[in-house]
């Protein structure tokens, strides 16, 4: 098991590595120098000897390879052209705002998506099933951006239930300090976290209902069935912790997912995270933000994956005592 | 809308109906056609299909308008929908519904040309490592994990920063370029199985080198996961596309990708709501057409479900 | 004479088939008794309902597309089973009448170990706590001949082979001491050798305990060796029941005859080339489906003395006298004329 794990955490990284080398091949196709700007504009002298001597760009390829790995490891991604401040700074006031959109969209995609395809199993083609099944056959087909809009529209436009953006309310409460600001900033992330949740849960509820109807066609539930045990205890204890197995797969699945719905959503709703960040940065033609977003972004997709398959590795016996 | 137009629309539902009924009769001489149509969305989603496909074809017959004309922008922009403009039109007076019938072009163009590259590399890669197994597997599964790792949008979106405007043709490489790997996997695990089994030794003892026995033998019979991976890829680049033409990076203003429809009717979106909401419900049901035609072809191909 | 453990009236399940082949009458008026303490033998090939009929009688039909027609009754220490509510039936059920499996393997849930679910029907059934439970089922492993109870208590079943998962079964039905255990073709998924095992487990435990054991299977050899009455079904029906000894000495039905006929014996002499010798016997046809059952007596098409009564009339079961009424009854025609039990020329 743990040489597996080891095995896992060494591919993981690998990958992330053969992302950087390509990112990092690129931007060298698109523009040689850290000074070259598309529009023509060059950087301050200044600034741009300093990034010269940082990424050597006279030296050859191999050279700047070795010192663009250097300079990530020390967390050094360039210099935003259109804030006038390091990257890292940048990303950093964003990424946690994209993580905490992202935890819970996650969160109302699982609870919401177990639920119903529980539920939906239970009642396997009567109408319940069929209508529900339905709906979430139409939500999962809507671009995100345009369900955030629709949210957006006849919730905080229309009936005016909740803020049309942002993180929280700026002149009120500028910085989280008591309940009342932490309450609002739950209310600023209802809509955009509902919009990439509800999205996500129609998925996981189709999984889950297949997940489910597999179990239940199981000789072991009738085994249990036979033993005496109430319905109840036979779905929600003997179908349900098989039938999460597979789920766990999915929950590796939505990081991307989330990440790319989170460059649209987060436009719609004017929520400061990187998918945002990223699209300013294309309009301001500062592609060391959008580098570095994309290369933050796969390293969070493989992280999600490595993740998924240690649970799955855990949750499932048969995989957890091959080596016993 | 004048006559000759709600007799084009009215024919363009007949047409699709018509394609239905077709579709039946033949599916009906088959075990796995029989099976696909007993999913109760199957029907339904190839006659959204069909229906799509018509107004594309007969888009200058079936929109009232052009796409690019702006009417009046005087006096009948923004406008509600009414009888003479049937979903309303835009902030510059564009008649919505005509834009979306030539919308239907640019999705299904994309969505088709992006998704035909992308299922073409990603079964030839699957099968080549599929069936030479050792290191070119161990590689070219490499490159699939890493392809896995990257988000779509976000390599789009780094491309057109890098190289600022990004032109359709190119778009729709790029599409198809970054969205292969899934498939890539699924062909390969099929030919993993099929290459065990007799045919493939019978025509290896015949001498076919391996092209031969790849793409005569052993692709068109797993040919299940291609067509699934297929009709589901539209789907996920008509997504894409409306996405990217949504913040300005894909198909340029003023052609009416539906995405740069719902852009372009953002700002006003309180005062008429009708110019965004219509080519987002466009999307989904286009989008929904293919996951229920996907889903009831997996079912309907499932070798499992052969043997029962 | 005691009572009957079990009494099964005119069971009938039946089956609706999609896309319209009409219903499968799987079970179709099947009538039987079992008495405590004894083993009853089920027995027939595949498709004559033996199954269904064990899965009838702990309700464990699937309700649609199967279900169990009214009329039919079973009772059991005098309670009507099929009158239950699911709470009462939910009681008996693992508790007083248990039941396994003929795959170990797939009966077995993969992601607990065979101790919480040996544990899980005495938690649920009497009432004792973790601790106490798992005890039991440390007995219980200990009883079907399991070595090292107290280390495999905590193992998966997929570390077990599948003599050791069918142990884990009978352990896991008899945690709760019941009086009547159903084995639905116990050993029909498991190697020669284990299947003697196991027999002989069950013959051990059923001594020990007392219990009364339904034992479906299409093994005579099985049969013999353990029943002390035996049941015969054909197409949904029962066609004879008789003690064992009278069974295999005086069979009456040709169904039966064939089938005893069939068993290869080891003082048959071989086939030869120029013929002569002993070929293997084997009924000609096959078994009808359930959904088109032939009319008359279900056997006539394969029978070698059937007539036209035989096509005409569906023959009730008839008793076959030599003691009391009712130990050997026969469903055939020959009982009311046995000069016609002459072998047709083939």
């Amino acid at each position: 098991m743990t040489a597996w794990l080891a095995r896992r955490v060494a591919a993981s990284v690998a990958i992330v590595f053969t992302v950087v080398t390509l990112t990092f091949v690129l931007v060298h196709l698109a523009h040689g120098t850290p000074c070259g700007q598309p529009d023509g504009q060059p950087l301050p002298p200044e600034t741009c000897r300093r990034l010269c001597a940082e990424f050597g760009c006279d030296q050859p390829l191999v050279v700047q390879y070795v010192k663009y790995l250097a300079g990530l490891a020390h967390g050094h991604m360039g210099q935003s052209f259109g804030q006038h401040r390091p990257v890292i700074d940048a990303l950093g006031d964003a990424i946690p705002n994209t993580l905490t959109l992202a935890v819970a969209a996650l969160l109302i995609d699982f609870a919401l998506g177990l639920a119903l395809g529980i539920y939906q199993a239970a009642r396997a083609r009567r109408f319940g099933d069929v209508a529900l099944g339905n709906v979430a056959l139409f939500v999962n087909s809507m671009p995100a951006f345009w369900l955030g809009l629709v949210l957006l529209l006849v919730f905080a436009q229309w009936l005016r239930w909740f803020p049309v953006g942002g993180t929280h309310d700026v002149v009120l409460c500028p910085a989280l300090d008591s309940l009342r600001c932490a309450g609002d900033r739950v209310w600023h992330l209802v809509l955009p976290a509902l919009t990439l949740g509800l999205i996500g849960a129609a998925n996981t509820a189709r999984f889950q209902r297949a997940a489910m109807l597999e179990v239940l066609g199981q000789d072991y539930v009738r085994t249990a069935r036979a033993k005496g045990l109430s319905e109840r205890r036979v779905v929600l204890v003997h179908v349900l912790r098989n039938a999460l197995l597979p789920i766990i797969t999915l929950f590796g699945l939505a990081f991307p997912f989330l990440l790319a719905g989170a460059v649209l959503v987060e436009t719609i709703f004017a929520w400061p995270g990187m998918g945002r960040l990223s699209v300013t940065a294309i309009g301001q033609r500062d592609y060391p933000v959008v580098t570095a977003a994309a290369l933050i972004a796969s390293a969070m997709v493989a992280l999600g994956s490595l993740l998924a398959d240690v649970l799955y590795a855990v949750a499932d016996p048969r995989i957890r005592t091959r080596g016993e | 809308m004048s006559v000759w137009t709600w007799l084009a629309l009215a024919g363009a539902v007949v047409a699709a109906l018509a394609v239905v009924a077709e579709v039946r009769r033949r599916a009906a001489a088959s075990a796995p056609g029989r099976r696909f149509f007993r999913h109760p969305t199957a029907a339904p989603g190839i006659f959204v299909l069909a229906f799509f496909l018509a107004i594309a074809l007969a888009a200058p017959l079936v929109a009232p308008y052009p796409w690019y004309l702006q009417i009046d922008i005087v006096h009948v922009a923004d406008r509600p929908p009414s009888a003479r403009f049937l979903l309303g039109t835009d902030l510059y007076s564009r008649d919505v519904w005509s834009r979306i019938v030539y919308g239907a072009r640019i999705s299904l163009g994309i969505g088709t040309l992006a998704m035909l590259l992308a299922v073409t590399v990603g079964a030839a890669v699957g099968a080549v490592a599929g069936y030479f197994r050792r290191w070119v597997d161990t590689t070219l599964m490499r490159l699939v994990d890493v392809g896995l790792a990257m988000p779509r949008i976000f390599v789009l979106l780094l491309v057109v920063a890098l190289w600022g405007h990004v032109s359709v043709p190119l778009l729709v490489l790029l599409i198809g370029l970054t969205g292969w790997f899934g498939t890539s996997r699924l062909v390969r695990a099929e030919v993993l199985s099929l290459r065990e089994r007799e045919f493939v030794a019978a025509a290896r003892a015949l001498g076919a080198g391996p092209t031969r026995v790849i793409f005569r033998h052993v692709l068109p019979n797993a040919a299940a996961p291609i067509i699934v991976s297929a009709a589901l890829g539209i789907g996920n680049v008509v997504l894409l596309e409306a996405g990217l033409s949504f913040l300005g990076f894909g198909v340029p203003a003023p052609r009416p990708s539906w995405g740069t429809m719902i852009a372009e009717g953002w700002p006003k979106i309180t005062a008429a709501p009708w110019a965004s909401l219509f080519p987002g419900l466009a999307i989904s049901l286009l989008v929904m057409a293919l996951n229920a035609v996907g889903d009831a072809l997996r079912d309907a191909l499932d070798p499992r479900k052969e043997a029962a | 004479m005691t009572e009957p453990l079990l009494r099964v009236r005119d069971l009938r399940t039946y089956f609706v088939t999609e896309h319209g082949s009409g219903t499968a009458r799987a079970v179709d008026g099947v009538s039987f008794e079992l008495f405590p303490g004894e083993t009853l033998g089920i027995v027939g090939e595949s498709g004559c309902g033996k199954t269904v009929t064990s899965l009838s009688i702990l309700r464990l039909i699937p309700e649609p597309p199967g279900h169990i027609r009214p009329g039919s009754f079973i009772e059991f220490e005098g309670r009507n089973l099929l009158a239950l509510a699911p709470r009462e039936l939910r009681a008996v059920r693992g508790n007083q009448i248990a039941m396994i499996f003929q795959e170990p393997m797939t009966s077995l849930n993969p992601v607990f170990t065979v101790g919480d679910q040996i544990a899980e029907a005495a938690i649920v059934h009497q009432g004792l706590s973790r601790r106490a439970a798992r005890a039991r089922a440390i007995a219980m492993l200990q009883l079907v001949g399991i070595p090292d109870p107290g280390e495999r208590v905590d193992h998966y079943p997929h570390q077990m082979s599948g003599g050791m998962r069918q142990r884990v079964m009978i352990a896991m039905a008899l945690v709760c001491h019941p009086k009547l255990l159903i084995a639905d073709e116990p050993t029909t998924a498991l190697d020669v050798t284990i299947q003697a095992q196991i027999i002989e487990l069950l013959d051990r435990l059923q001594a020990e305990l007392g219990m009364a054991v339904m034992l479906i299977t299409h093994d005579l050899g099985i049969v013999a060796g353990s029943a002390d009455r035996v049941v015969v079904m054909y197409a949904g029906q029962v066609v004879e029941q008789a003690p064992t000894p009278e069974l295999f000495g005086h069979p009456l039905h040709p169904y039966t005859e064939g089938l005893l006929a069939s068993v290869p014996r080891l003082d048959t002499p071989p086939a030869r080339a120029g013929g002569g010798g002993g070929k293997l016997h084997s009924i000609p046809g096959q078994v009808p489906a359930a959904t088109a059952w032939p009319a008359g007596c279900r056997f006539h098409p394969r029978c070698p003395y059937a007539w036209d009564r035989c096509r005409q009339e569906e023959p009730p079961l008839l008793d076959a006298g030599g003691g009391e009424p009712g130990t050997h009854t026969v469903r055939c025609w020959l009982l009311t004329e046995p000069r016609r039990r002459t072998p047709r020329v083939s």
